[in-house]
């Protein structure tokens, strides 16, 4: 179910809500927002609940053993056991068909004959933030950061949350434990008129501004061979937007709609295209997965200890699985190597980039990172090579017809991307006035009649 | 709207403030509902904001009943050219070195209205070979049946002087209850069914652009659809004799198809223009399998004296005929059922191709008029 259509936002929404808010228990809460969590994940294939439950049943019980034992070797075995668990059911799911297609494809190059069966395995929705959940609640339950919960309900509330089951933001279970806790006793009132406000910022930003933009990219890259220089460049900066603003929004909706059950998620975008420079780019941008991948992954392997050259190793290493984590594409690899070298080469040079006036590295930064979407969009890496080559040697083409109306859009969302408010800034002071309801009203209104003429698209996040 | 209770506030009077503020809050919604399909059918497909444009508005219709496209008309995605066709504008007269070339149909060569120029007709322009250049006019609309497109081609159609001009009937029209010897309302496009005018809120509701968007959207359980199918065909076919119903092929009206194509080549042919039949295929295979049973099901509707047996042997029939006649006629054959018919994954429906279909069959068309170049005079 998408927060995008018309069955969750005027069947499922409003049943769970009114629901829930009857309820008064914190158990029949966890209880019910399992339930439902199930039913919004079943909606696309049932089938996929068992993989779900399955993985949630693993990483319960081994923070039921934390709670039962304290000896390393024994904590050892529950903490390794249920990530492996874990990371094999996402390696099959999400890469056997792309590692027997590599090994077949390297095997060709070098002459081999291998002919390895090539899996063709449908990818649960989802898997990639749901798996994190898991791992990460795990590996805080064996550092001892948080203390494993004994409720089923409320660990199986925490996996199958509705609102960030699909697409993140990465909750960490010591995010949000005390909501959880707290659940009975939360505010509905305050959490209706902020939740619809956020709700609204996330549907402004998704389907006003990303399903506009998307209107456009689609066709244009999908004529990416007959594109200008100039075609590509509009192209790839629609992108540019249509992806912020399309996982943005959908961080937002599912902001307000933790808020509207008395759940704070945290903030995942903090307007990413004002960075200047990589690092901060990522102090930006799907801020869940960039805190994960520092503390799970580049701080077990060393960080920032050690030579340079180790910290290097470790930035590549985090940013290599990062993009991976993306897809299971080489794309994603090679756009994750980008990262990597950029964030190298930073702070190889951040002593120098002082020198350089704000809105030059803000500007170079922004161009960096609408290079790398490149491999983030492409099929293929012909299709990337094919449009960076058209980005980066002047070529003649087509610009279709529509450009002028695409670009006005392109530059409007850009503009919004760098200068507007995002939705934590804009909801700082936490306050909802009779304006903001009004404008939350309008913006509401006007994307439901755009889902109903269905131009809103899947979101971008869904397939990874 | 801040729901902060006041705790010097009466509490009757703090309830009625917040129902007067979810009552604003939904108001401001509906209204912007409204707006907001107005502005994305303004923006994105050109709609004028205050107009209310019905699928009538598509259309003129001229002194016989039939309809005619109206030139730069829209309706939801539809979108007509400068002539009233599907497609991009083109001028009325040839463009000085290229093929004109026109497509005569009903709704399987009108395409899906939601996509642009994946239909076949377009994307024979698009697969055309570099330097060659071809016009293609799609003159389909839905619901146009294959004897109307005597009449469409003489009074109208004509006139846009076409080089060649491909004939791609809708079959099952002759399947229908009542189809005898040429009358003059068969020459008439086929008419909606009769609905009562709404009147009250049903009829402002109608007008109103998002009611209109929430009804296509809303998605009828399949369950639902098919009791409502079932009451449609036994509320035709109650009451009437054992020999109403086809039990196998009628060959007369296989004769009826026979004579009207026979016809319009003729006429094609007295205005100049090459004709170039095409054989109608549907997603189902002969004897129908399975998977085929929903299809047919759903077309007994429209036919509802032919089996789903019958309906399949019918379409099969039709395209074996449409073959037979074109080598009598000494006309070129596009045999789209003999590439297609049975090939589920190439249409959306029983008889409407999916985008990949769409281009089978433009790559078909191409092929067999570069393969058949100059067996033929092109005139």
């Amino acid at each position: 179910m998408l927060f995008t259509s018309l069955i969750f936002l005027f069947a499922f929404l409003p049943v769970t809500y009114v629901i829930y808010w009857c309820l008064r228990t914190t158990r029949q809460r966890h209880i019910w927002l399992t339930i439902t969590g199930y039913v919004f994940y079943g909606y696309w294939d049932p089938r996929f609940c068992l993989l779900m439950a399955f993985t949630t049943l693993v990483s319960y019980s081994a923070g039921r053993g934390f709670l039962a034992t304290q000896d390393p070797v024994k904590r050892k075995w529950l903490l390794v056991a249920p990530i492996t668990v874990d990371l094999l059911l996402l390696g099959f799911f999400k890469y056997a068909g792309f590692f027997t297609r590599s090994v077949n494809d390297l095997a060709d190059v070098l002459g081999w004959r291998t002919d390895l069966p090539v899996l063709d395995v449908v990818l649960p929705i989802g898997i990639s933030f749901y798996t994190f959940h898991t791992i990460t609640y795990i590996a805080d339950a064996y550092r001892g950061h948080i203390k494993p919960t004994r409720s089923l309900w409320e660990f199986g509330a925490y996996v199958s949350l509705f609102s960030q089951l699909v697409a993140g933001p990465i909750v960490r279970f010591r995010e949000i434990e005390g909501d959880l806790e707290r659940v009975a006793t939360a505010d509905r009132r305050a959490g209706l008129t902020l939740g619809l406000s956020f709700l609204a910022f996330g549907m402004f930003e998704k389907v006003i501004v990303a399903d506009s933009l998307a209107y456009y990219v689609d066709d244009w890259l999908a004529m990416h061979s007959s594109l200008s220089t100039l075609g590509t460049w509009l192209a790839m900066l629609g992108y540019t937007g249509q992806l912020y603003f399309d996982f943005s929004g959908y961080s937002s909706m599912a902001v307000g709609l933790g808020i509207m059950f008395g759940l704070r998620i945290p903030q995942n975008f903090n307007s990413p295209y004002r960075a200047a420079n990589p690092s901060e780019f990522w102090r930006r941008w799907h801020i869940s997965l960039s805190t994960v991948m520092r503390d799970y992954l580049y701080i077990p392997l060393g960080g920032n200890r050690g030579t340079t050259a180790f910290m290097y190793r470790n930035l590549m290493l985090t940013m290599l699985i990062g993009g991976l984590w993306h897809g299971a594409n080489w794309t994603f690899v090679i756009w994750g190597a980008y990262h990597g070298a950029l964030l190298i080469g930073y702070q190889h040079m951040s002593a120098r980039t002082g020198e350089f006036p704000v809105w030059l590295s803000r500007l170079i930064t922004f161009v960096l990172v609408v290079v790398g979407w490149v491999f983030f969009r492409a099929h293929d890496l012909p299709m990337a090579w094919d449009l960076l080559a058209k980005m980066f040697v002047p070529q003649p083409g087509t610009l279709p017809g529509d450009a002028m109306s695409f670009g006005i859009i392109t530059v409007i969302a850009l503009m919004l991307a760098r200068w507007a408010p995002n939705s934590f800034e804009f909801h700082k002071d936490f306050q909802v006035t009779p304006l903001r309801m009004g404008a939350a009203a309008a913006i509401l209104g006007v994307s439901v009649a755009l889902i109903a003429g269905s131009r809103a698209s899947p979101f971008l996040y869904f397939q990874f | 709207m801040n729901e902060t209770s006041d705790p010097k506030r009466p509490r009757g009077r703090s309830t009625l403030i917040a129902l007067v503020g979810w009552g604003c809050f939904a108001l401001v919604a509906a209204i912007s509902c409204e707006v907001g399909a107005r502005l994305d059918d303004w923006f994105f497909d050109d709609i004028p904001m205050l107009d209310n444009p019905t699928y009538e508005s598509l259309f003129v219709v001229d002194d016989g009943g039939l309809k005619f496209g109206r030139p730069g008309a829209r309706w939801k995605k539809v979108v007509m050219n400068n002539l009233g066709m599907r497609g991009a504008d083109v001028g009325a007269g040839r463009t000085p070195g290229c093929a004109r070339w026109m497509f005569l149909g009903a709704s399987e060569t009108f395409g899906d209205p939601a996509i642009a120029a994946a239909e076949f007709p377009a994307r024979v322009r698009a697969f055309a070979p570099v330097g060659r250049c071809i016009e293609t006019l799609n003159t389909a609309y839905a619901g146009l049946p294959p004897r109307a497109l005597l009449h469409y081609y003489e009074a109208g159609m004509a006139h846009y002087a076409p080089e060649v001009v491909f004939i791609y009937p809708s079959t099952h029209f002759y399947l229908a209850s009542e189809v005898s010897a040429r009358r003059p309302e068969d020459m008439q496009s086929r008419k909606p069914k009769p609905r009562p005018p709404a009147t009250g809120i049903v009829a402002w509701l109608e007008r109103l652009r998002f009611y209109e968007r929430l009804r296509d959207s809303a998605e009828i359980p399949v369950p639902i659809q098919k009791r409502r199918l079932t009451r449609e065909i036994d509320s035709a076919t109650i009451g009437k004799p054992a020999n109403w119903s086809f039990s196998t092929v009628p060959a007369e009206r296989l004769d009826f198809m026979a004579d009207d194509m026979a016809e319009l080549v003729r006429l094609i042919r007295a205005s100049g223009a090459e004709p170039v039949l095409i054989t109608h295929a549907v997603r189902v295979a002969n004897p129908p399998r399975e998977e085929d049973r929903g299809d047919l099901f759903s077309m007994r509707v429209y036919v509802p004296r032919a089996s789903e047996e019958v309906i399949a042997a019918f379409e099969y029939a039709a395209a074996e005929r449409t073959r037979q006649l074109a080598r009598t006629l000494n006309v070129r054959l596009i045999d789209v059922a003999g590439l297609l018919n049975g090939r589920r994954d190439r249409f959306v429906d029983l008889v409407h191709f999916s985008p990949a279909g769409h281009d089978d069959v433009a790559h078909l068309i191409l092929d067999t008029m570069d393969a058949s170049a100059g067996s033929h005079a092109v005139h």
